[in-house]
């Protein structure tokens, strides 16, 4: 059975060089002009969205769904998202409404968040104690203690420690479901 | 873990002895460590009158030791008053080497304090919040801080540096509190209960801390649910001691742990997956992914 996980994210964050770093196939890409630079300047954006593959010894793939950063296409995360392991939340910690961009990612894949089926990796990190505080104290506003990691989504060591998380916590679902 | 050192004693004493407490560390409310010899040990057994370690204690042993000392012992050492001995003096309950450490870096204005910890000097850098040995590496700082009494990591035992030292390492502080914390068993278990409910209130940091895959799944399933001591290390087959020790580590650095009731745990879509090999081959194919990044 096919299993799949997404990226998610604002504009920039990093969703098509994650899954580029781990995919086992080029990655199904569908960039365009960026005519949003207000948002993000960067010169292409994704407009519908990024796929790639892990082969698995048993003959399965885990599919690697990226999703439109731009929230007018929002419509389609739910569509995405559906029956999927877990979801990566991508940020940019470099833009000043990072945290912001968190706490809407959260709301919109709350099912992912409450379940802990969300991993969060934040990029381009200056101040890691200050950006540590942050995550912090949205833990204790919104009491959820999702796990995050300092990354680099052009390496594949760091997409992949975000990719154990989820499988960590899918383990950890069949598991209780056992107890 | 709380030291024992000796002063004074022949190398076929120290054997004995050395012996005597790996047979007591496991039966005492706190566990006990013979550190070697040395006046700077939580207890110092010595023969004679010395001065000790700002914290230590003394108990001095011989065939007639001076009645007037508070703590003394007859030798040959008799291992039931040994133990009573250590269970006598053991340390206060609310002191860990870890909270030491924590409460002499909390003012962040204060520049730097400078210890001997276990004949080393070691720098307390609060600004930066980084923690410094004169010589060795990391496993050594962290060595030098354990084998110190809680009670002497204190502002008030700084020692004055006139000269440029050269630091050959350093760690920082919270990393510095997980490996203490993660090591003081006894504290920990006495701080913890194995049957009460806990869930993390945010995430620790363990890819920086301890990338172990043991501790990584012990941190996503106390993030995701409130679950006692007993059950989490059941799941994540590790001793509770170690769960204990984990949960103690993250509180020192500042992981709010909260204590409730035990809650069942809200599972995700992956048990509508029919084939639940796939996560093994999933598991299979990242983790040599883990293993180049982490060095397991």
């Amino acid at each position: 059975m096919a299993i799949k996980v997404v990226f998610v994210g604002p504009m920039g964050a990093g969703k098509t060089t994650a899954i580029t770093a781990i995919s086992d196939i080029p990655t199904v890409k569908t960039e365009a002009k960026n005519h949003d630079k207000s948002v993000y300047s960067k010169a292409t954006t994704t407009v519908a969205m990024d796929y790639g593959e892990l082969s698995l010894e048993d003959g399965n793939k885990l599919a690697l769904y990226g999703i439109p950063g731009q929230r007018h296409f929002s419509f389609i995360w739910p569509i995405v998202a559906k029956g999927s392991l877990g979801s990566i939340l991508l940020l940019d910690c470099s833009q000043s409404n990072w945290s912001d961009e968190l706490e809407y990612y959260i709301n919109a894949f709350r099912s992912h968040a409450d379940t802990g089926a969300m991993v969060i990796g934040l990029n381009r990190v200056t101040d890691s104690d200050d950006v540590s505080d942050t995550m912090q104290q949205f833990s204790l506003n919104f009491e959820l203690a999702l796990p995050y990691f300092f990354m680099d989504p052009r390496e594949s060591s760091d997409v992949n420690l975000l990719l154990e998380a989820l499988i960590v916590n899918a383990e950890l679902d069949l598991l209780l479901q056992e107890e | 873990m709380y030291s024992i050192k000796s002063y004074g004693f022949e190398p076929h004493e120290i054997d004995v002895i050395k012996k005597q407490v790996r047979l007591i560390a496991t039966r005492t409310q706190h566990g006990w460590q013979y550190t070697g010899e040395g006046i700077d040990g939580d207890v110092v057994l010595a023969k004679q009158h010395t001065d000790l370690h700002p914290g230590s204690k003394l108990v001095l042993v011989g065939e007639h030791p001076d009645s007037s000392s508070e703590l003394v012992l007859e030798y040959p050492i008799r291992i039931m008053k040994f133990m009573e001995l250590l269970q006598q003096c053991e340390p206060s309950a609310k002191h860990s080497s870890a909270t030491a450490v924590a409460e002499l870096m909390k003012d962040k204005s204060a520049h730097e304090t400078v210890l001997l910890c276990n004949q080393k000097l070691v720098r307390f850098k609060s600004d930066n919040g980084k923690v410094y040995l004169e010589n060795g590496d990391e496993h050594d700082l962290i060595d030098a801080i354990l084998k110190t009494p809680p009670s002497a990591i204190t502002e008030k035992n700084e020692i004055p540096i006139k000269e440029k030292l050269v630091w050959s390492s350093c760690i920082s502080l919270k990393k510095l509190l997980w490996n203490l914390a993660r090591k003081e068993i006894g504290f920990a278990r006495l701080h913890w209960s194995l049957d009460k409910g806990y869930k993390l209130i945010s995430w620790p940091q363990i890819s920086e801390w301890e990338p172990n895959p043991q501790i990584f799944k012990l941190a996503t399933l106390y993030s995701k649910q409130s679950i006692s001591i007993r059950e989490a290390a059941k799941i994540c087959r590790l001793d509770n001691e170690q769960v204990m020790t984990f949960l103690h580590a993250c509180n020192v650095c500042g992981v709010s742990v909260k204590a409730s009731d035990i809650s069942s745990s809200t599972l995700g879509s992956v048990t509508e997956l029919q084939n639940k090999q796939t996560l093994v081959w999933l598991r299979k194919k990242i983790q040599s992914y883990f293993g180049l990044s982490h060095g397991h």
